[in-house]
């Protein structure tokens, strides 16, 4: 079974922290170590800078074995250099989709251990 | 100083208002205060201003000391400094308004949760967390939220105390860093961060440390590091979002 969380949010970082306490909440449902929901918060909010407004969606997907974060819509940016090795060093694996309208969308994955 | 003489001043202060025997008690009593403030060094305030802090709690006990009680002023003035210590800690070094109880929640849970880093060999979950100070998750998922409003250290205080303002070990790596960053938003970024970001940075992100090796590391709590890399990231975050260094 895939359990899905999805939030819309005004794309400001005022509501980063809205977003960071649902994400806390998941992964306390999850039992994941503390260290690593922390990661998956930093991950998420950095990729929020991203976005492009008036609003931004995170879909948090929870499988067996990791947690899959979409975020989106974001701007042709985010496949900046030095912010993908950032977001590489949090998750396990980062991808960037194209969305509707050109935008682009990231899909962070977290592996369901400790932290890395 | 002689009990006979501390005695004598505060005669000279309480009954006959002498600011100056206050201001030699106050004096005479500093090193107790030093002391007492450097048993809450290195949780994210400066000692400096601890010692200050106490040094008002010293004050306020010479002013509320009862000569006819006939115990020692040094032993009556260490509940309040402490106590006036322990106040800076609740109630200034918070970001924006957060309840005592979940303030002292999420002290107890930060404290919790490096001894069970330790005891564990791992990052405890929310569960274990919660289970071990004796609160329901939700609640501890709020105060552990809430620390996030908690003012890190500040940033500019010599890390080496040997050669301060300088990080061992740190301009090969930042080296580095900036020839593989060139051009990137967060090399641009990285001018908006000051020694000891740039240091967590590197590690996290350069070296792939995790956040409990870099405490180690460093000699700082995980949830230091974790309110460290935070505060780097919006660093470089509003660095970018100037117009000159996005020009």
């Amino acid at each position: 079974m895939t359990d899905v969380v999805s939030i819309t949010v005004p794309a400001t970082p005022d509501w980063n922290g809205v977003v960071e306490l649902v994400l806390a909440g998941l992964g306390a449902r999850l039992d994941l170590p503390y260290d690593r929901i922390d990661e998956l918060q930093l991950a998420t909010t950095t990729v929020l800078g991203d976005a492009v407004g008036p609003d931004i969606r995170v879909d948090a997907s929870a499988g067996a074995e990791s947690v899959d974060i979409r975020v989106g819509p974001l701007a042709a940016g985010a496949d900046d250099a030095g912010r993908r090795r950032v977001l590489d060093a949090l998750a396990d694996a980062v991808e960037l989709e194209p969305g509707a309208d050109g935008t682009t969308w990231a899909v962070l994955t977290f592996a369901r251990g400790g932290a890395r | 100083m002689a009990s006979n003489d501390q005695r004598a001043l505060l005669v000279a202060y309480l009954n006959q208002g002498d600011v100056r025997a206050r201001d030699r008690l106050v004096e005479e009593l500093m090193p107790l205060v030093r002391s007492l403030a450097n048993r809450y060094a290195g949780r994210g305030e400066p000692t400096e201003d601890l010692v200050q802090v106490g040094a008002i709690g010293l004050v306020k006990a010479i002013d509320r000391f009862e000569l006819e009680k006939g115990v020692e002023l040094s032993t009556y003035a260490v509940p309040t400094i402490v106590g006036e210590i322990r106040r800076h800690f609740r109630d200034r070094t918070w970001a924006v308004h957060v309840p005592r109880r979940l303030k002292e929640l999420s002290m107890r849970l930060a404290r919790t949760r490096d001894e069970l880093s330790a005891e564990l060999g791992r990052s405890p979950t929310v569960a274990e967390l919660a289970a071990a100070v004796g609160v329901d998750e939700e609640e501890a998922i709020d105060a552990l939220e809430a620390s996030k409003a908690y003012a890190p250290r500040s940033l500019d205080q010599p890390y080496d105390e040997d050669e301060p303002g300088r990080l061992p070990g740190l301009a090969d790596e930042e080296r580095g860093y900036a020839a593989l960053e060139r051009g990137s938003v967060v090399h641009q970024g990285l001018d908006a961060l000051d020694e000891r970001e740039r240091r967590i940075v590197v590690l996290r992100f350069l070296r792939g440390m995790s956040q409990s090796e870099i405490a180690a590391e460093i000699g700082i709590s995980q949830m230091h590091v974790s309110r460290l890399l935070r505060k780097a990231l919006d660093a470089m975050r509003g660095r970018l979002e100037e117009p000159e260094v996005r020009a």
